[in-house]
């Protein structure tokens, strides 16, 4: 009989150790951002410079794939957050035939492999003789985002009291008034959540990407093609800084914008 | 005297469920209407006809005679206290209550002055800038019926309004709905499954079983004359005797109730004898249950008189006009 | 307007004036959400159209062209697609070298999802029973990030621990341990020239990006067993290791069979930790990507990616039969 609380000694070994193996690595990316040795992943460094940053800055080719990663990653929000609340709404209270199928249907995207959306859009596009463009790229990331805000926006409806809608109708406010005065500002902070995780998902994704981008890049693709043909390696790290960063503050604003309610933001990935 | 709300023969199944079955019921304005029952009987899916969040099936409500079949929840001038209170979390406790203004474009300063008075008419003058997060259970019920009241709603629907609240609070809320409703003379409606609760503060209670009104009237008739075993067993604790044992005791050959202070423990011209099998002290007496041949009944001693010990065998007896003939069933 | 609140209205006067029971439609907003309160399916209709469409149409309507390209054929002279109805294409798969790459794609799934969930109990046990307050929520972010974080970022950072002149090699040299990395690289089929061109490489890549896929649902699953189901079971007078077997493991799998769902079919579907740190031997995401682009062959591309997705389909069948999507 254990009346204490304390964990088994191996638990928290195990615990701490598993901890640490997802968040060392990361930090290697910051170092090798200031190394001297361009030309191979030496460690430790053989000096330490904060050349690269400058270097980066300068170079032309990473300018145009960070404005479209930007681009793809608002655009594909925004549709994310229209088409995901909309399907929250639908599916949070009611009952219905087919339902769910539709839920489903809605996890799709992300439950299948990103391979598996972006060779299937990569078919369609071949089907129809749809040439490549921003557009293509935006319709995969649109896709797997839908579920991003739909999984905020559903818990936050759930753990809406029901009957403050009903109140709200029942002291003279139309649907629209309800949803204006009463639903939106409950919903805010969960959907702000989604829409910033689904901006993240969307900055970094580079596998659907791939499929359905033909000879743009965004970031990520720059990145990739730095990876497989090395120009300058610590300039691909300055990038991945950047790219860490646009991605970890959303995530971060997210967890603060849900925490404390049941449905923290980020556990449906 | 105008009838604010009317049922006729007004059914809402769900499925195969027969949630309101046939429901047939007046309520004067002015009234203060009681529905009691079990969780289930239909007394809530009742109010929720009435504030329009349920659609009857069959069956015809008029609310002050205009008949409000396909009007929604929004464009009918009645207001309900909900069971969990369903204040806005977003918004302050003025905001709260000029909320049914607001949605009507009236303008900010005459909705927040109206809020005021009617936070002091609920005694929350200086509350109107917090979150409901941040009241106690009583403070919240009072907001939730102040937002109900802003709109000066010709019925007033309250839905279990008290079951949050601890006995003592509940007592005082009780006085204070009482003394409000004769204050405002608006028609409240009142679910709840509390019998003691709907006798003392109702003028008239129905009684729900099944999706039926069992049995609808004064508090008293409820008490003293219930027409069927059900009412009989929910509306108080009071003996049903059977068929046999009423004609038995000189009543008709139909069941029948029997209210435990009718019954006194004699020593001569007993009814019935009997042995006292449990007595449970109530403060205001003590309750003596006695086993007699066919069943048992139970028998109120008044504060003073001589409680019987335990195991004793004592003799009963009553008026017979104190039996109360019911229906079968 | 026939409104009850007259703001001219003596406000010390208590008692209500009579008005109409049922107040009138007041514009188009009224009159719209009658209709919806009058037809809650309209409403559900209204809401669902969109993002239904798009589902529909982008995302099934993709599903079935892959489909469908999968049952096309390449002509073997001009290159060009073939848009007839065959099984050629299928029946190219069960070639002895790409029937190599499905297997060694599955294996190498399975492995990733067992370490998964091996690393993932104790977090995900540790952050359900143990961790409160702060430290639940240190727990949760420090899951939730790595989850989130950048992808490729991931990728990289190994790339540049397993490089050959890396962290690793620096850091088995410095304790004097390099014979045991070299034994371990020297092991056939899973080692190699170095941890970077190496099973055992790729490997600990799938291994590191996916691990939160695991441990949240783990850990969702885990905080559903109530505390005094532990304690009866102690009470029991069962041992730690046998709650552990009896009580905690059986009600966790729900949590890990979800967990796996994400495990297997990312590892299953991803074409770049294995290009960039792996040996040159391909996987089905590899094998997709380059029939693709490169070879153009974009029937034996979709084909391949119906592995995965028949793969899956079985997987979920299963679970669903578990009740592992309770705890998604």
């Amino acid at each position: 009989m254990r009346s204490d609380n304390r964990p088994p000694l191996i638990l928290t070994a195990g615990a701490i150790a598993g901890l640490l193996f997802l968040h060392l690595p990361i930090l290697l990316i910051f170092l090798y951002a200031f190394t001297t040795d361009e030309r191979t992943y030496q460690f430790p460094p053989p000096g330490l410079t904060t050349q690269w940053f400058a270097v980066a800055w300068n170079r032309a080719d990473i300018w145009p794939p960070l404005y479209l990663s930007l681009r793809v990653a608002a655009l594909s929000t925004v549709m994310a957050l229209i088409l995901g609340t909309l399907c929250a709404a639908a599916m949070a209270r009611s009952r219905f035939f087919g339902r769910d199928q539709i839920s489903l249907l809605i996890i799709l995207p992300i439950a299948l492999p990103g391979i598996i959306t972006g060779m299937s859009l990569r078919s369609a596009f071949s089907i129809m003789d749809v040439p490549f463009s921003t557009w293509t790229i935006l319709m995969g990331h649109a896709t797997f985002c839908i579920v991003i805000v739909f999984n905020n926006a559903v818990a936050r409806f759930r753990r809406l009291s029901g009957s403050i809608v009903e109140a709200s109708l029942d002291l003279g406010a139309n649907g629209f008034q309800t949803f204006r005065h009463v639903i939106l500002p409950n919903l805010g902070s969960a959907l702000l959540a989604g829409g910033m995780l689904a901006f993240a998902l969307s900055f970094d994704e580079v596998i659907v990407t791939t499929f359905t981008a033909g000879q743009q890049s965004t970031l990520p693709i720059w990145m990739l093609n730095e990876l497989v043909r090395p120009r300058q390696r610590p300039v691909t790290n300055v990038v991945a800084i950047v790219v860490f960063v646009t991605t970890f503050v959303p995530i971060l604003i997210a967890y603060y914008l849900t925490r404390g309610g049941s449905e923290t933001a980020g556990g449906g990935k | 005297m105008t009838t604010a709300v009317e049922f006729l023969n007004v059914s809402r199944h769900f499925g195969s469920i027969r949630a309101v079955d046939g429901v047939t019921l007046n309520i004067a304005e002015g009234t203060f209407f009681a529905m009691l029952g079990p969780s289930g009987s239909g007394k809530t899916t009742c109010l929720r006809l009435i504030s329009g969040f349920e659609q009857p099936t069959g069956g015809q409500i008029r609310i002050f005679g205009q008949d409000c079949i396909d009007v929604p929840p929004n464009r009918r001038n009645v207001n309900t206290v909900f069971q969990d209170y369903a204040l806005f979390p977003h918004m302050n406790v003025r905001d709260n209550v000029a909320y049914g203004l607001m949605v009507k474009g009236v303008d900010k300063r005459t909705r927040l002055s109206r809020a005021d008075e009617l936070l002091a008419l609920v005694k929350l003058d200086h509350h109107g800038s917090r979150k409901p997060g941040e009241l106690s259970g009583g403070q919240r019920q009072r907001v939730a019926l102040a937002r109900a009241l802003i709109n000066e709603p010709r019925v007033l629907l309250l839905d279990e309004p008290l079951g949050a609240l601890d006995l003592k609070l509940r007592e005082a809320m009780q006085d204070e709905l009482k003394a409000l409703q004769q204050r405002l003379g608006i028609t409240f409606v009142f679910v709840t499954h509390d019998q003691g609760e709907a006798l003392s503060m109702a003028d008239q209670v129905a009684v729900f079983s099944e999706g039926q009104i069992a049995q609808i009237g004064t508090p008293a008739e409820i008490y003293e004359k219930p027409r069927t075993r059900f009412v009989a067993d929910f509306v108080g604790s009071s003996n049903v005797l059977s068929a046999e044992m009423a004609a038995g005791f000189g009543g008709a050959a139909r069941p029948a109730s029997l209210r435990p202070e009718a019954v006194r423990i004699v020593e001569e011209g007993a009814c019935v004898r009997g042995r006292v099998q449990a007595l449970r002290y109530l403060g205001s007496g003590t309750r003596v249950i006695v086993a007699v041949p066919g069943g048992e009944l139970s028998v109120f001693v008044t504060k003073g008189l001589p409680v019987p010990a335990q195991g004793a065998e004592v003799g009963l007896n009553w008026d017979a006009q104190a039996m109360h003939p019911m229906e079968q069933g | 307007m026939t409104l009850a609140a007259d703001p001219a209205r003596d406000p010390g006067h208590d008692g209500v004036q009579p008005s109409g029971a049922i107040l009138p439609a007041r514009g188009l907003g009224d009159r719209v959400s009658a209709v919806f309160w009058r037809h809650p399916n309209v409403l559900l209709a209204t809401l669902l159209a969109l993002p239904l469409l798009w589902l529909v149409v982008v995302y099934l309507g993709s599903l079935a062209a892959l489909l469908m390209q999968s049952f096309y054929s390449i002509d073997e002279f001009s290159g060009q697609i073939r848009r007839e109805f065959t099984l050629s294409t299928y029946a190219e798969l069960l070639r002895p070298a790409n029937m190599d790459i499905i297997i060694r794609t599955v294996a190498m799934s399975a492995a990733v999802t067992l370490g998964a969930v091996v690393i993932a109990f104790p977090i995900a046990y540790f952050a359900a029973r143990y961790a409160r307050g702060h430290w639940k929520a240190l727990f949760y972010l420090g899951v939730m990030l790595p989850l989130w974080s950048s992808y490729l970022v991931k990728v990289y950072a190994w790339k540049l621990i397993l490089a050959r002149e890396g962290i690793i090699t620096w850091a088995t040299d410095g304790i004097g341990a390099s014979a045991v990395l070299n034994g371990i690289l020297a092991l056939p089929v899973i080692g190699g020239n170095s941890l970077s061109t190496s099973y055992i490489g790729t490997w600990l890549v799938f291994l590191y990006v996916w691990l939160p896929y695991m441990i949240l649902p783990m850990q969702a699953a885990l905080e559903r067993v109530p505390q005094s189901m532990l304690e009866a079971s102690a009470d029991l007078g069962a041992s730690r290791w046998q709650t552990m077997q009896t009580v905690v493991f059986p009600l966790a799998l729900p949590g890990i069979i979800a967990g796996s769902i994400f495990t297997f079919s990312l590892t299953m579907g991803d074409y770049i930790i294995p290009q960039i740190v792996g040996s040159s031997r391909r996987f089905i995401g590899q094998a997709v990507y380059q029939l693709q682009g490169t070879a153009g062959n974009i029937p034996l591309a979709a084909a391949f990616a119906v592995i995965p997705i028949v793969i899956m389909l079985i997987y979920l069948t299963v679970a669903r039969r578990k009740g592992a999507f309770d705890a998604l």
